[in-house]
């Protein structure tokens, strides 16, 4: 068994970007169908990566591009850790940290606009990090287990037993994948009112690692997801395409939020929803042996 | 003479001395001289007994509990001399119960003969360590800090000698306390830290301070009533006194005689540790000099509260008192980690940041199953090895940017590199994976998650927020520290009056906060699982694939940030400036504005008053608290 896992975690590694790429591309092109434009062919999002990386921007200062480098390297192993089968709660600790490093690489610049989008992305994460805890130990009530192959391996559909959990965890996609309405720190679109936030004062190569980091991000990301619809192939593929386009969806139908609103929404969401599933599953699940 | 009796006399012997000579240079070399010798007994003291433990040790001093009385009656009445003096009349008031305890108590716990005064385990052991080696670096930076102290604050009257003298009393007394059996020797210690605290909280002198440091007392004698009422019921019930004989009949059929001693003394825990709703005591213990609140938050003081309910969590587990505790742990928790986003002072983050994770460690004290003990055991290392490292590097950072704003530390690492590694590292060791605190979360997690109780969802529910919430108000002060307003200022211009002292020990304890990162699966195998089989019978560690992980990922995460560094530096490639949406005019973040006039830009972190206000979310915790607190005594009476 341990080496299916390694060759996952491999094809993690090589595959990722790809496939977190062309979700990207797709999301264009179905974001461009719903604005009723023609929007850009699939692989945009490949072309703009080598464009990136063509580029020579200088860094702001020594540190900025060491915490870039730090933050891919570390959502990376994030993901490696996920598909290797390490214990998944330590897998969302170690996401922290990857996140941690981006948001210091913003603050290291001391720019405005950085500094607003990197503090904007702590609200987000504290917005957001209850709410993966409670999945993944609802998770593990239904599965009895850490472990993304043993979860995936029980064909339990904890979708039905955790609804709740369910939307929350759409709500932690929106905000992880910087999608509308909770896209404050920083977006793909340069329109925003802190013009790029987080990535105000990052170009060229260092905007390349942050987009990579990013794709490998949203692999696993979805691979969560999955989680959830594990009990058919059916069931897995239309949960995963279902969750995707209700993202797209609610991007382009809401508007950004305030930070506030962001924060105190998340929090309630992951009270009602999230604590308000996980807390009867337990109490009745402890009952059956 | 035995080895753990000379590890507590040793201190106040060295503090004797201190107190004796004048020559400042003198006595600095005899502070020095005693903080290493009392580590290196702690150490020897580990080292040679680790193998047999526990040791059992007889005090062969004859009429040992007339030698108590008379120290109890001592301290009282020295603390009623002080009350008098300063006209204060509630710490008289508590004095004169405490006195009047100890000797009409004596008609149920006098003339009892210990078995055992002193036990020795695992647990006395971690404390005995964490007591000597990071005690005794904060002794090394009190020697260089107390100088750089005075000098900044010539109003305040030079008492370093008493200073240096309740500072070495305060490891002797915690020595005792953390390898006592006999709960009456015990609570002469508990009464000494007190004391102790006491003294060295009111140091400034200016009345803020003496203000604080009576409220740190009242509380404490409050709790120390309490512990002195849970002796006698204990005694006057079964005619013991021992430590290990109470836990021992928690799981015999006298079970429901000891519910009443344990709740008393859990609360005299719980006021030690400073959790809501006592937990003003330790706020305003912020006035006092630097090293006085490194002592008192990570090996002193409020480590003996936790120990203290620690030793009892066999005998909460699954009471009503232990799910008290826990409910008053979860909620101080909460609430420190809550109020910490709001404040810009660097102490008061410190301490209320003190308070949450204390709060934690009786969380799992309280419901006090061993895979909870484990952890809970975790903590108070991590914590006190990082906490330490944070005040002290506050301390140093406050004297080189003349304040304790965490905004007046923006852009620290131009300033001051050096301790800016240390907070860095510091501040990572509380909140982020793979350090410590953070395995140590995930461990309370997972125990939780095998926890057969309807408390536990709730438990997870709250861990969640409060642990995210511990990771804005760490994340946005280490963003600050990095946060570089002109690379081209020249570096460590703030870093001239630091002392090889202070650098000495904040070196000294970074290493030790990333070492016990790596460590930490030994000291679970050799020392804490062998504790929880004698204890519980049963035993608990991480996974061990789970601990080769995050033993790996410490050191990636010290070597890919350092290497990356390193080659960053080397390069020769220009430096743009931030973008600021106008012309920048550096260096520095200064920008042409609109008709030509120079801007400067400043930015400020967010404290989100209206969300997490401290005093709002502190007087509902404190309100909870003292519920908690009435339904524990409750549980007394019944």
């Amino acid at each position: 068994m341990k080496g299916i896992e390694i060759y996952a975690a491999i094809a993690y590694v090589v595959l990722g970007p790809l496939l977190g790429g062309l979700l990207d591309g797709l999301d264009r092109v179905i974001t461009a169908r719903l604005q009723g434009r023609v929007g850009p062919p699939l692989l945009q999002p490949f072309y703009d990566l080598r464009k990136l990386l063509t580029r020579r921007i200088a860094p702001v200062n020594r540190l900025q591009m060491p915490l870039i480098a730090s933050h891919l390297v570390f959502a990376l192993l994030t993901g490696v850790l996920f598909f290797y089968g390490s214990d998944i709660l330590l897998i969302v600790f170690v996401l922290t940290l990857a996140s941690v490093f981006l948001v210091l690489a913003a603050y290291s610049t001391g720019s405005p606009y950085s500094t607003i989008g990197a503090e904007r992305e702590l609200l987000l994460m504290t917005a957001y990090e209850p709410m993966v805890i409670i999945a993944l130990v609802g998770l593990y009530g239904v599965a009895k287990s850490f472990n993304f192959y043993a979860i995936l391996g029980s064909k339990m559909p904890a979708y039905l037993y955790l609804p709740g959990i369910y939307l929350g965890i759409v709500y932690v996609l929106e905000m992880k994948l910087r999608k509308s309405p909770f896209d404050i720190s920083t977006s793909h679109h340069a329109h925003q009112e802190l013009v790029m936030g987080l990535t105000a004062d990052m170009g060229g190569p260092a905007l390349a690692m942050v987009e990579l980091a990013h794709w490998y991000e949203s692999v696993y990301l979805f691979a969560l997801v999955l989680l959830f619809f594990s009990s058919s192939w059916i069931s897995a593929i239309l949960g995963l395409a279902f969750t995707y386009l209700l993202i797209i969806l609610l991007d382009n139908a809401t508007a950004r939020v305030r930070w506030e609103l962001a924060l105190s929404f998340a929090w309630i969401a992951t009270l009602v929803a999230g604590a308000g599933n996980l807390i009867p599953f337990y109490l009745i699940s402890r009952g059956t042996p | 003479m035995t080895l753990p009796f000379i590890v507590v006399v040793a201190p106040p012997i060295f503090g004797l001395i201190a107190l004796a000579v004048r020559n400042d240079r003198l006595r600095r070399l005899v502070v020095i001289a005693g903080a290493a010798t009392q580590a290196a007994l702690a150490v020897v003291l580990a080292v040679t007994e680790a193998r047999a433990l526990p040791l059992r040790l007889v005090a062969t001093l004859p009429n040992l509990d007339y030698w108590i009385l008379g120290a109890e009656l001592a301290m009282a009445a020295f603390i009623a001399v002080l009350a008098i003096v300063k006209r204060r009349a509630f710490p008289l008031l508590l004095a004169a119960a405490q006195a009047a305890l100890s000797l009409a108590g004596g008609r149920w716990t006098g003339g009892i003969e210990a078995e055992a005064h002193f036990v020795v385990d695992q647990v006395s052991l971690l404390l005995v360590l964490i007591i000597g080696v990071v005690g005794g670096l904060i002794m090394v930076y009190a020697a260089g800090y107390m100088k750089t102290y005075h000098e900044e604050h010539p109003a305040i009257r030079d008492r370093r000698r008493l200073f240096s003298f309740t500072m070495l009393s305060f490891l002797g007394a915690m020595y005792g306390l953390v390898m006592s059996n006999d709960l009456r020797l015990m609570l002469l210690f508990w009464e000494m830290t007190t004391l102790a605290s006491f003294i060295l909280i009111g140091y400034g002198g200016d009345a803020e301070a003496e203000k604080n440091s009576f409220l740190a007392l009242n509380l404490n004698l409050l709790g120390g009533l309490a512990f002195s009422l849970g002796i006698i019921l204990f005694a006057a019930r079964t005619g013991k006194v021992e430590l290990d004989a109470l836990l021992a009949m928690a799981k015999g059929p006298d079970a429901a005689l000891i519910i009443a001693p344990v709740a008393l003394l859990a609360l005299a825990g719980i006021v030690k540790a400073a959790l809501l709703p006592f937990t003003p005591w330790l706020l305003g213990a912020m006035v006092a000099p630097t090293p006085v609140s490194a002592l008192l938050h990570s090996s002193t003081m409020v480590k003996a509260g936790v120990f203290l309910l620690i030793r009892l969590a066999p005998a909460m587990t699954g009471t009503t008192v232990g799910y008290l505790v826990s409910f008053v742990g979860i909620l101080t928790f909460i609430a420190g980690a809550f109020a910490a986003v709001s404040r810009r002072n660097a102490k008061r983050v410190l301490a209320l940041s003190t308070v949450s994770n204390l709060g934690l460690i009786a969380t799992c004290a309280g419901i006090g199953t061993y895979e909870l003990v484990w952890v809970a055991l975790f903590l108070v290392l991590f914590h006190a090895i990082a906490k330490a490292l944070l005040f002290i590097s506050v301390g140093t950072a406050s004297v080189g940017t003349g304040s304790l704003d965490i905004e007046s530390m923006g852009g620290l690492l131009v300033g001051m590199p050096r301790i800016t590694l240390f907070l860095v590292v510091g501040i990572s060791c509380m909140f982020v994976a793979p350090f410590g605190m953070l395995v140590s979360k995930w461990a309370a997690m997972e125990a939780f998650m095998n926890l057969n109780s309807i408390v536990s969802p709730f438990m997870i529910a709250f861990l969640a927020f409060g642990s995210a919430t511990t990771v804005l108000f760490w994340s946005k002060w280490m963003g600050l520290l990095l946060s570089i307003r002109d690379p081209s200022a020249t570096r460590g211009l703030l870093e001239g009056k630091v002392t090889r002292y202070e650098l000495f020990s904040e070196a000294s304890l970074t290493i030790l906060a990333i070492a016990a990162c790596v460590i930490y699966p030994l000291v679970s195998k050799y020392a804490f699982e062998p504790y929880l089989l004698d204890t519980f019978g049963k035993t608990f560690g991480l996974d061990r694939s789970n601990m080769l992980v995050t033993v790996l990922m410490v050191g990636m995460t010290v070597a890919v940030p350092a290497l990356l560094l390193i080659i960053s530096r080397r390069s020769k490639d220009g430096l743009s400036p931030a973008y600021m949406s106008g012309r920048v005019t550096g260096p520095g973040l200064a920008f042409k504005g609109s008709k030509g006039a120079e801007l400067r830009v400043a930015t400020h972190s967010y404290y989100l008053e209206s969300i997490f206000g401290e005093k709002r979310i502190l007087n509902a915790g404190i309100a909870i608290g003292i519920l908690l607190t009435l339904i524990i005594l409750g549980t007394v009476l019944l």
